[in-house]
């Protein structure tokens, strides 16, 4: 059997075992040390990548490695290595320092990575179990924070529900196909399409789609804002890139059109109707999250390498954005008193120049302005749904853009244009947090001008 | 024979997952669950699965059940939130959509058709962990992790905050 094709997850588990280790050793003034650590490991898993040889399976066709999904797992480091290190400050001003958290969401990025890598449904549950359980973990360890246990115990719930949606799922799979691997089955089976179903309506619940939406807004709004910033970045890029695969063996179907033409109808309009009557800047941009889903889901409804490749660049440039904005809200977090109302925003370019600006930045990404990565994202969704003639869907993706520009400027305009009523003591940006700030946009920025440099890795 | 083998295993079932739902006694509700799990076991006998059968009993009849009355034993009751009624309004909005979704799982799984899956598997154990420790040794550890995580996390939420 080929070893190699394991090398980032094993870099990956090595590195959470040695930090768990060391974790038992340590009393809480490394907390500092541990999380840096654990924040450079994702950086030799991602090192490590050019090692893997592929494409080629291995575990008896169980996981397999190709290109896309070597770039995809690229992408999940950088993500996981940014989100940790803007953790640090956050939880020690808050005064909820818990060293076990320095490893956990290596532990969620490790089923993540698994996930994007698997061939056959039980390493896909498990991996994605594995995932959910560090997610559900990360979300309610906060200190004294009633909102964050709430946010954790509902998002467990509806997780188990996906679970069970799933598993059952897989048995229909199994019953219908005779195995539990991916595979091209291509006769019609009523039996099948249940199973597709439900595996999709799992899936989906994990995109935080609509109507499988619930828990995001209250999962988002409860769970420590860098905690946040990994839930809307890192799981969305491992899903997508998986998505992707999936596609290749469930298109022929002739609902699976109907129903992701319906999931994501829903979330995007749905989430950007919501999304104008939240008065949390949090749970607003977890709207808008909502309504991403909804328009990535369109870049997965047929075959066509042009529209999934849109996806992939979309979904990797838009994670960088989602994860640079809440990185910014935890950083004004940290101040007394600051809660995410959207008054506490006004006036903050007088009070913090560079965090607003960087702010409207991302929130410009999200609308679609051209220097930004995410307009070539849409842009090519748009092309790539031109292309297969999914001409409604496409003024559909349009329609709900433009929609959802009007929340996103709001919170741009109560930023500069008006004038702050209440004081807040001035907030410091730690190395951690500027470093993921400077990267995440410089990204977004570069990728918007030179989008090509990610585009040509993207081989489908 | 078989069918009534099956249609009394399943009523068991269903009647007992009710009672899961609907008493109101943790004591009585978890009877019920362990009624379920007796239920469930009797299915994998009748499908010539023992070895399932067997870990049924042994992991949630024993284990899992014992681990729950330990909850139960160590929950402070008196601060716990008591029943607050039936929520009707969202039985009467939701209880459709269950009908409609049974109605089309039914109808799905009696038209399709079921794939012939190998031959006769004669010895169980053998069987199981063959695929056990092969195909399947990977998730297995995968498994592992989950188990480890899933403990950190059990042991970090329920510990006292100094």
């Amino acid at each position: 059997m080929n070893w190699n094709i394991l090398i980032p997850e094993l870099t990956l588990s090595l590195g959470i075992l040695l930090v768990f280790i060391l974790d038992l050793f340590a009393s809480k003034k490394h907390y500092r040390t541990l999380l840096y650590m654990s924040a450079l490991v994702p950086v030799f898993s991602l090192l490590s990548l050019f090692l893997v040889q592929h494409p080629a399976k291995g575990f008896f066709d169980l996981f397999e490695v190709s290109a896309v999904n070597l770039l995809g797992k690229a992408v999940l480091y950088v993500l996981t290595s940014l989100s940790l290190f803007a953790m640090q400050d956050y939880y020690e001003k808050k005064g909820s320092v818990y060293t076990e958290l320095s490893y956990i969401p290596l532990v969620a990025t490790l089923g993540l990575s698994l996930l994007m890598s698997s061939a056959n449904l039980v390493l896909t549950l498990l991996s994605l179990e594995l995932a959910s359980i560090s997610m559900y973990l990360l979300v309610s360890l906060f200190r004294e924070e009633y909102l964050s246990k709430e946010a954790g115990f509902k998002y467990l719930l509806m997780g188990a529900v996906a679970t069970s949606m799933f598993s059952l799922g897989s048995a229909f799979y199994y019953a219908s196909t005779g195995s539990l691997f991916l595979k091209e089955y291509r006769d019609e089976n009523s039996l099948f399409t249940l199973s597709l179903l439900l595996i999709l309506s799992a899936l989906a619940l994990k995109a935080s789609a609509v109507p499988f939406h619930f828990w995001t807004p209250d999962a988002y709004e409860g769970a420590p804002t860098p905690v946040t910033g990994y839930l809307s970045s890192a799981p969305k890029v491992a899903l997508y890139f998986f998505f992707v695969q999936l596609l290749t063996y469930f298109h022929h179907l002739k609902q699976w059109l109907l129903l992701l033409a319906v999931l994501s109808l829903l979330s995007m309009f749905y989430a950007n109707a919501v999304a104008y009557v939240q008065r949390s800047v949090k749970r607003l941009l977890a709207y808008s999250t909502i309504a991403h889903a909804g328009y990535f889901l369109l870049g997965i409804a047929t075959v066509e390498s042009t529209l999934q490749r849109a996806l992939l660049f979309y979904v990797s440039l838009y994670a960088f954005a989602s994860l640079g904005s809440f990185v910014i809200m935890s950083v004004l977090e940290k101040k007394e008193g600051f809660s995410h109302h959207l008054l506490d925003y006004k006036g903050l370019y007088k009070e913090h120049p560079v965090l607003a600006s960087l702010f409207a930045l991302f929130l410009f990404a999200f609308i679609g302005i051209p220097p930004m990565a995410l307009f070539v994202g849409k842009l090519g969704l748009f092309m790539g749904l031109v292309e297969t003639l999914l001409l409604p869907l496409a003024f559909a993706f349009v329609l709900a853009s433009i929609l959802s520009a009007g929340y996103y400027l709001r919170v741009i305009v109560l930023m500069f244009l008006e004038e702050g009523e209440r004081r807040f003591p001035p907030a410091r940006v730690s190395v951690g947090e500027a470093l993921t700030l400077l990267l995440c946009s410089f990204l977004v920025l570069l990728l918007g001008v030179f989008p090509h440099l990610l585009y040509d890795l993207i081989r489908l | 024979m078989e069918w009534l083998i099956f249609g009394f295993l399943s009523t068991w079932a269903v009647l007992s997952v009710l009672g899961v739902l609907f008493l109101k006694n943790p004591i009585h509700a978890l009877l019920s669950f362990v009624s379920l799990i007796l239920a469930v076991a009797g299915m994998f006998l009748h499908l010539r699965a023992e070895l399932l059968a067997g870990l049924q009993l042994i992991i949630y009849a024993v284990a899992i059940v014992v681990f729950y009355v330990l909850v139960i034993t160590t929950i402070p009751w008196e601060k716990v939130k008591r029943f607050e009624g039936f929520y009707k309004r969202e039985f009467l909005a939701g209880f459709p959509i269950l009908l409609v979704s049974f109605a089309l799982f039914a109808y799905a799984i009696l038209k399709g058709s079921f794939a012939k899956v190998g031959l006769e598997v004669k010895d169980n154990v053998k069987e199981v962990s063959k695929s056990l420790f092969t195909t399947y040794l990977f998730p297995l550890e995968v498994a592992s992790v989950i188990l480890l995580t899933a403990m950190i996390g059990a042991i970090l939420l329920g510990r006292k905050e100094e």
